[in-house]
C-alpha cells in the first residue's frame, strides 16, 4: 500500500512539472507567435512614400503647413493619425536652423509609431534656398 | 492489459501528445521569428532605397535647376546653358553643400562622388558619351570603344557673347568629304553685340583639327579642338549661353550625372551604388 502512494505522488508529481514546462513553452512560444510586424511595416512604407511623393511634387518645398497637411490628409489612410515636424536649413560655415513647423496630432511615447525621414530643398532664384528635412510619425488610430 | 501497463501507456500517449504541441508551437514560433527577421530586413531595404532616392533626387534636381537643360529632338541631343569663365561655381558649391547636408542629417550613411557629379559630368548612354565642364572648357568625349565614337554624327556649337562679334579663324582644319566614313560634321555659329559668323565643314573624327574665335586684338576668346576619336573640346575665356547639339545615329537611353555618383550603406544589411539619371528619353 505504502509503495503505490508513492508511486502515485510521483506520477503526479512528475505529471505537474512536465505540465508546466509545456504551459510555460507554449505560453512564450505563443507570444512570439503572436506579436504582428507587418501592419507597422506596412504603416512605414507608407509613410515613407508620402515623403517621397510630397518631396517630388514640390509639396514640402512650399514650407506652407496648410499645403502640406492637406496633402497628407488626401494621400493617407484614415485609419491613421500623423504628426510631422518639419526643419529647414541655411547654410553659412555650417548649417544653421532657419526655421521649423510640426502638422498633425500630438502623440505619446506609448504609441506604437512608425517613423520615416526625407531630405529636401527649396530652391530660389537658381540656387538652394533652405536644406530640408522632414520627419513624419504615424500610429494606428 | 495490466492496470500499470496501461496507465504507462496513458502517460506515453499523453507525453507524446504534449510533445507534438510544443513541437507544433516551436516550429510556428520559428517561422514567425524567420518571418519577423525577413520583415526587419525589407524594412531596412525600405530604409537604404527611400535614402539612394532623396539623395539622387536632390543631386538630380541641382542639376536641373542651376546647370544646364537638355533636351532630345530625333537623335539629336541639346545642351543648353549659361557658362562663365570660372565654371558652374554656384552648381558645384551647392552639390558640396547638399553632400554635407545628407551626410550629417541623413538616417543611413551616404556618400556622393562630387569629383564627376560635381563639375558637372555626364555620361550619355548606352552610347558612352561623355560632357565634362571644367572652369574655361568643355569636353565631349566618345568613351573609345566599339561604336562609341562611331555613333556621333557630328557637333552643333551656337554660341551667344555680350562681346564683338569675333572672327573664324582655323589653325588646322583635317577637312574631308561629307560621304567619307570618318566625316565628323561640324557647325559653329556665333552671335556677337554687332553680328553673327558661322560656318560648316565635315572634319575626319581621327584627326586634330582647331578652329579660333579671334577679337578684334587678335586674342582667341572661344577654341574649338576636335581630336580622335571624334572627341570635341571647346576652351573659352567669356561668359556665354551655349546651345551644344550632339548629333547622333541613334537615340540615347538616358543621360547619368557621374558614374554611379551615389552611394548608401547601411552596416551588414547592404549597400547600394547607384546612377543619378539627369535625362531619360
Amino acid at each position: 500500500m505504502g509503495s503505490k502512494g508513492f508511486v502515485m505522488t510521483l506520477d503526479a508529481s512528475l505529471a505537474v512539472i512536465i505540465m508546466a514546462i509545456f504551459l510555460l513553452s507554449f505560453s512564450f512560444f505563443y507570444a512570439q507567435i503572436g506579436e504582428d510586424t507587418s501592419s507597422l511595416m506596412a504603416a512605414e512604407k507608407q509613410a515613407n512614400d508620402l515623403l517621397i511623393v510630397m518631396d517630388k511634387n514640390g509639396t514640402l518645398a512650399t514650407l506652407d503647413p496648410e499645403a502640406i497637411d492637406g496633402n497628407m490628409d488626401l494621400a493617407l489612410h484614415e485609419g491613421f493619425s500623423k504628426y510631422l515636424e518639419v526643419e529647414y536649413y541655411n547654410y553659412s560655415n555650417g548649417f544653421y536652423l532657419a526655421g521649423n513647423f510640426s502638422v498633425g496630432s500630438n502623440y505619446t511615447e506609448s504609441e506604437k509609431t512608425v517613423f520615416a525621414q526625407r531630405e529636401f530643398l527649396v530652391f530660389g532664384n537658381q540656387s538652394i534656398k533652405h536644406y530640408g528635412i522632414a520627419r513624419l510619425r504615424l500610429w494606428a488610430k | 492489459m495490466g492496470k500499470v501497463r496501461k496507465g504507462l501507456l496513458f502517460t506515453l500517449s499523453m507525453l507524446l501528445l504534449g510533445s507534438s504541441f510544443l513541437f507544433l508551437s516551436a516550429s510556428l514560433s520559428a517561422y514567425s521569428f524567420s518571418l519577423k527577421n525577413n520583415a526587419q530586413v525589407l524594412n531596412n531595404f525600405e530604409k537604404i532605397n527611400s535614402q539612394f532616392d532623396g539623395a539622387s533626387y536632390g543631386m538630380g534636381e541641382i542639376f536641373e535647376h542651376e546647370a544646364l537643360t537638355i533636351t532630345q529632338v530625333g537623335n539629336n541631343v541639346h545642351f543648353e546653358e549659361e557658362i562663365s569663365g570660372f565654371g558652374k561655381q554656384n552648381y558645384t558649391r551647392d552639390v558640396m553643400q547638399f553632400k554635407q547636408f545628407i551626410q550629417s542629417y541623413g538616417r543611413v550613411n551616404v556618400s556622393i562622388d562630387d569629383a564627376e557629379a560635381g563639375n558637372p559630368k555626364m555620361y550619355l548612354m548606352p552610347q558612352n558619351i561623355s560632357i565634362d565642364h571644367r572652369p574655361g572648357r568643355v569636353l565631349f568625349s566618345p568613351q573609345n570603344y566599339s561604336g562609341s565614337e562611331k555613333s556621333v554624327e557630328g557637333y552643333d556649337i551656337l554660341i551667344k557673347i555680350n562681346h564683338p562679334t569675333p572672327t573664324i579663324n582655323w589653325t588646322n582644319a583635317s577637312e574631308v568629304s561629307g560621304s567619307n566614313e570618318s566625316a565628323l560634321y561640324f557647325h559653329i555659329g556665333l552671335q556677337g553685340s554687332d553680328g553673327a559668323v558661322s560656318d560648316t565643314v565635315y572634319l575626319d573624327r581621327y584627326a586634330e583639327s582647331e578652329l579660333r574665335l579671334l577679337n578684334s586684338e587678335s586674342q582667341s576668346i572661344v577654341t574649338v579642338q576636335i581630336e580622335s576619336p571624334a572627341t570635341l573640346t571647346l576652351n573659352y575665356n567669356v561668359d556665354m549661353y551655349l546651345n551644344a547639339v550632339v548629333v547622333l545615329n541613334n537615340s540615347i537611353d538616358y543621360i547619368e550625372l557621374g558614374q554611379d555618383a551615389v552611394e548608401v550603406e547601411m552596416g551588414p544589411d547592404g549597400t547600394k551604388r547607384g546612377a543619378v539619371i539627369v535625362f531619360e528619353s
